[in-house]
């Protein structure tokens, strides 16, 4: 992770230097975004939002887990083992700092694209 | 690989599609659509809805007067009820589709309302008082799920049952059309309403489920 922000006051640092690499990723993003609305959700929720393989969410939740912005519980329910996946603050600001540097990478395209 | 030229897309940007503008706003897009129906499947307005209807048609079959009549009584019951049905059914809720659910926030206030029925029970026992602070509480609720239509609910119920608890909207209606107005038809109304409301919404739920 970078530890820079989207409103960082350098104005010579340009947002996508700012992109956290973990987070920046298409499912990973998904997942955080999710968790951000429903604090956490269990792994055939996710499966089903998010169109992917048991596989790849195992893959991408244990990559935000060992960043510290998941947290995954295992369990069972009767019979049942269930894993949930539950963000933390960690995530919650990273996820944050990520959507506002994607919109001022935007912005900063679009000012560009005004110009022309 | 910063550029000093502010307009200029980095150029390892090329080669990472995800830091193409154009890509990153089709991409903000898909997060805003998953945002809404991750906040759609965790809220269930309904619940709520159909649970504060069912306790507003009963009270409209309850008499109203003085302070030893169980109608006055009613909503420092029914109030906390209504919280603890809704915690249980998103508790259920919770189990089923496999997202978070606010069940310990709908039982945190229906302690909260019981305690607070409790200590301030004199003024309380007044229905009127007694439906604002449930209404109160269920504005709390919506305004943390950001969910219009409960907070909508909450501030109508509040609304139409102080004025009514002091029968002004049955003696308006009555003056205006000329027909007496039956006790308890406003709150059966407001409760009737709800309900409506609550089943739509359930309907709504089902079918994006």
């Amino acid at each position: 992770m970078t530890g820079r922000t989207a409103d960082d006051p350098n104005p010579d640092v340009h947002p996508a230097q700012v992109l956290d690499d973990v987070v920046h990723q298409r499912s990973r993003l998904g997942i955080l975004t999710v968790l951000t609305e429903t604090g956490r959700a269990d792994f055939p929720y996710l499966k089903q939002v998010l169109g992917l393989t048991d596989g790849n969410l195992g893959r991408h939740l244990e990559v935000l887990a060992e960043h510290g912005l998941v947290t995954i519980t295992k369990g069972y329910e009767g019979r049942r083992p269930r894993t949930w996946a539950e963000i933390t603050p960690l995530g919650t600001q990273a996820l944050a700092a990520q959507v506002a540097a994607m919109r001022a990478l935007v912005e900063r395209f679009e000012q560009v694209d005004s110009r022309r | 690989m910063a550029s000093k030229d502010q307009g200029v897309v980095l150029a390892h940007d090329v080669e990472n599609p995800m830091n193409d503008p154009a890509t990153t706003d089709g991409l903000l897009g898909d997060l805003d659509g998953l945002r809404t129906r991750a906040r759609r499947d965790r809220r269930a307005t309904s619940t709520p809805l159909l649970a504060l209807g069912a306790a507003t048609v009963v009270a409209a079959f309850l008499p109203e007067g003085g302070v030893m009549v169980p109608g006055s009584y009613y909503w420092l019951l029914a109030g906390p009820a209504v919280f603890a049905a809704s915690a249980v059914a998103f508790r259920q809720r919770e189990h089923r589709p496999g997202v978070g659910s606010p069940s310990s926030a709908y039982r945190r206030t229906a302690i909260i309302l019981l305690v607070a029925f409790l200590l301030l029970f004199p003024v309380l026992a007044l229905s009127g008082a007694a439906m604002a602070a449930v209404a109160l509480g269920l504005l709390a609720l919506a305004v943390w799920q950001r969910n219009a239509a409960v907070a909508a609910a909450a501030l109508v119920f509040s609304t139409v049952g102080v004025l009514e608890s002091l029968f002004i909207i049955s003696n308006a209606l009555g003056r205006l059309t000329g027909v007496s107005v039956a006790e308890g038809a406003v709150i059966g109304a407001l409760g009737a309403s709800l309900l409506i409301a609550g089943a739509l919404a359930r309907l709504r739920e089902r079918a994006s489920a």
